[in-house]
């Protein structure tokens, strides 16, 4: 590799592709596209809940409606039927601290998995050690920042709550969701982060769409559920009464 | 797996006809392709109809609009991409060739110690050669997309642009598993996948590094965008210390409110879902270290021949490309033939006009003339690139490129006989460059002539309905009198040069025409002139909004 400084070889590509472009210097900002305006997804006397729930369920997701933190817990029980002691993973997200979730679950009896947090993540072994943990662990917990209703789409972002691996490694993730973060799809909620939690132009480091559970058809076009990810997917939508 | 892939020294696609040939009388090759092809064409169909044809155009529209708006201007959103990356604390390396993103990375993989990586699903990768170069390097790239995971064990290509391993069956699998790692022999397919499962959670277990692709790049935030659907992508960002992407220059799009569009076209043209499974949006580095996700995030941005297509303004659009494999799957000739025909990383139409323009013209002349020019790629192209109009450009560049003498057969300057003559035109090429005697090639050239008077006589036919009936009745007499008896079939007309590639089906005795006045007592020409009213009448209405 030359010695060539990263500011030298940008300079020359960029000049090269003004060159191809037949642009005579740096280019200035372009003129932007008209907004584009696409009709909000057809509501068909569907709410926002119904129509987010039909469309996981399509994707293959599960969803429950749940009312309160017994009805998660015993959820969770559910799922753990042929191994009580099955470990759950959860994470720290803020309805689920909001719940108490994780002295519920340990209540019950599930060995519950130590968060990043509490490995004080901040040098490697610590992280691969939590990395290890989670990989033999069988139920994630988290909850959703926001929810997309023409896909039946979860979305999950860093910063708030560790997401990236509990939502992953499982075999079974099991994700909280407020039925007011439901935005109508990708585009509004965009639209609204923007003017919102990042106008300074920085979105969040990892922003997780999930649509469903891990999915392939590599083999004969056959689908499979949880090839790399979770096998299965379920969506409890918690309102209090 | 210590052997060297030669995935980079594979360049065949001089030797398209031979191996088109051959994978036509593969039957397991046709049957998989025809299962897979089958199924991915008809989830699309599903899809698209769902959104309906008005909407859908839509979304086409802006797409390409999107597109136009950010190749035109890609040296300003490159540079703000870039800028974005690296106020992020991303690292951002400009490549102009193949060796210099390897080189590249396999530095950064031994700056940290490592003799293997991950990687997930990356034409870009495959395109330069980067598993060869790593494993020269003496470091490992293990691949992880199912698909790819297969093809990479079988010590293949992948031979789609999202189904790598499209020309395998189930069996083929199986035997593969079995005899590679060693298990049992099963075709049960969810057995298969959690075996693939297991072997490589272990190899993400130990990873240092990840490597991938980009399917969007955001210049207004410097965030990259992945689509998948198997969860191994974001594996491959989330666990491993260093992150490295791999981008060519197209893929940059201006803002996030431009994605949502690209998304909803991606994912319905590539396999009929209205989303996939995970996107992930990934901005720079995490702002603690107590975050999950890697320490070091690098980004690769690669040219390899992208700015001297973009300095052609009648093939600039084939840079507009998502990769979502739908012009393969509706591909006639791709359907048949596979991916590996091609002989290079991009099969299919979009792989007919972007290998002659990243390898050279010279070295996949044939490729261009792979194509019945039914237009059927260009109809499902989600960015509306006009993939049948590159062809034939590139089909006119092509023979410019030949030397005079061998261009004989092509006397008329007309665009359209030219089409149609070329439409033969890869065998003639391929076959010339086999090396052939003086007798065959005058042989050739006389059947040229012929081809060439064949074609005359056609127009001149076909353009006045008298001289067309006259002609079908000529064309009935002779093969009732000369014709040759196909086995146990009909007598049709004696063209061996014309049916060595094609069907000609016999002429019925009685034409369409006679049977329709026979039962009706209307006369033809009355018909033919209704039919040409009405044809005008409709175009009318076509063309005013």
């Amino acid at each position: 590799m030359s010695m060539e400084s990263s500011s030298q070889s940008r300079e020359r590509m960029l000049s090269r592709i003004r060159a191809a472009l037949g642009h005579s210097s740096i280019g200035s900002a372009p003129d932007e596209l008209e907004p584009f305006l696409t009709k909000a997804p057809a509501g068909n006397g569907y709410s926002l809940v119904d129509r987010f729930g039909e469309e996981l369920r399509r994707a293959g997701g599960q969803v429950a409606h749940v009312k309160s933190r017994d009805e998660v817990g015993r959820y969770i029980a559910d799922l753990q039927i042929d191994d009580i002691k099955a470990s759950v993973a959860v994470s720290d997200g803020r309805l689920i601290r909001d719940l108490g979730l994780r002295d519920l679950l340990q209540s019950q009896g599930s060995e519950i998995v130590t968060t990043l947090a509490e490995f004080r993540g901040d040098d490697r072994d610590s992280k691969s050690q939590y990395q290890r943990v989670l990989l033999e662990c069988a139920i994630g917990v988290t909850a959703a920042d926001y929810a997309l209703a023409d896909t039946g789409t979860l979305v999950l972002v860093s910063g708030g709550e560790q997401h990236r691996l509990i939502s992953l490694l499982p075999p079974v993730h099991v994700c909280l969701l407020s039925p007011h973060l439901i935005f109508p799809s990708l585009t509004q909620l965009l639209s609204h982060a923007k003017a919102g939690s990042y106008s300074g132009g920085t979105p969040p480091q990892a922003l997780t769409c999930i649509t469903g559970p891990s999915r392939t058809a590599d083999i004969e076009q056959t689908i499979t559920l949880g090839v790399h990810g979770p096998q299965s997917l379920h969506v409890l939508i918690y309102s209090p009464e | 797996m210590s052997t060297v892939p030669d995935s980079k020294l594979q360049r065949q696609p001089q030797s398209f006809a031979e191996n088109a040939r051959r994978a036509l009388v593969n039957r397991p090759l046709q049957q998989a392709l025809s299962i897979a092809t089958g199924k991915a064409t008809s989830a699309r169909h599903a899809a698209v109809a769902e959104v309906g044809a008005e909407n859908w155009e839509l979304l086409r529209k802006r797409a390409h609009a999107i597109k136009a708006q950010t190749i035109n201007n890609l040296d300003f959103y490159l540079d703000k991409f870039s800028s974005n990356v690296e106020r992020q604390g991303g690292h951002v390396f400009w490549a102009e060739t193949a060796d210099e993103a390897c080189d590249y990375i396999a530095e950064l993989a031994h700056r940290h110690g490592l003799n293997e990586i991950v990687k997930s699903k990356s034409m870009m990768t495959e395109e330069i050669g980067l598993n060869h170069a790593l494993a020269v390097a003496g470091i490992e790239a293990i691949e992880t997309d199912l698909g790819e995971y297969i093809v990479q064990l079988a010590g293949e290509r992948p031979s789609h642009i999202n189904m790598p391993a499209i020309h395998k069956t189930r069996g083929d699998v199986a035997d593969l598993f079995a005899e590679k790692l060693g298990v049992e022999r099963t075709e049960e397919i969810p057995q298969m996948t959690a075996l693939a499962r297991r072997v490589l959670r272990a190899r993400f277990a130990e990873a240092g590094m990840g490597l991938t692709g980009v399917n969007y790049a955001i210049a207004d935030t410097g965030t990259i965008v992945l689509v998948e659907n198997e969860g191994n992508i974001r594996l491959t960002t989330s666990l491993p210390a260093v992150h490295v992407a791999v981008m060519g220059i197209e893929k940059v799009i201006p803002g996030l409110e431009d994605l949502d569009v690209f998304l909803k076209l991606l994912s319905r043209s590539a396999s009929g879902q209205k989303m996939t499974s995970y996107v992930s949006l990934l901005t720079g580095v995490k702002s603690s270290r107590a975050e999950e996700g890697p320490d070091e995030f690098h980004v690769v941005i690669v040219d390899n021949g992208r700015i001297k297509i973009l300095a052609d303004e009648h093939l600039r659009e084939s840079l507009y490309c998502i990769r979502c494999g739908a012009c393969l799957n509706v591909c006639p000739v791709y359907r048949k033939i596979g991916g590996h025909a091609y002989g290079w990383v991009y099969p299919g139409p979009i792989g007919a006009v972007l290998t002659p323009q990243m390898i050279g013209l010279d070295q996949a002349a044939a490729l261009p003339f792979a194509s019945s020019l039914c237009g059927a790629c260009g109809d499902v192209c989600p960015v509306k690139i006009k993939l049948p109009e590159m062809l034939l450009h590139l089909r006119h560049k092509v023979k410019e490129a030949e030397p005079p003498e061998s261009r004989t057969h092509y006397h008329s300057k007309e665009d359209t006989s030219e089409a149609l003559g070329s439409l033969n035109g890869f065998r003639h090429k391929s076959e010339n460059s086999d090396g052939q005697s003086a007798w065959s090639r005058s042989r050739k050239r006389l059947s040229n002539v012929f081809e060439h008077l064949g074609f005359r006589l056609w127009a001149i036919a076909m353009t006045n309905s008298q001289r067309y009936q006259a002609a079908a009745r000529l064309a009935r007499l002779a093969q009732a009198v000369a014709g040759r008896r196909k086995a146990n079939g009909p007598r049709v007309l004696p063209m061996p040069r014309w049916t060595a590639t094609r069907d000609l089906p016999p002429l019925a005795r009685r034409s369409f025409r006679e049977q329709w006045l026979e039962s009706s007592g209307e006369p033809t020409g009355d018909m033919a002139r209704q039919d040409a009213t009405h044809l005008k009448e409709s175009q009318r209405a076509e063309q005013t909004p």
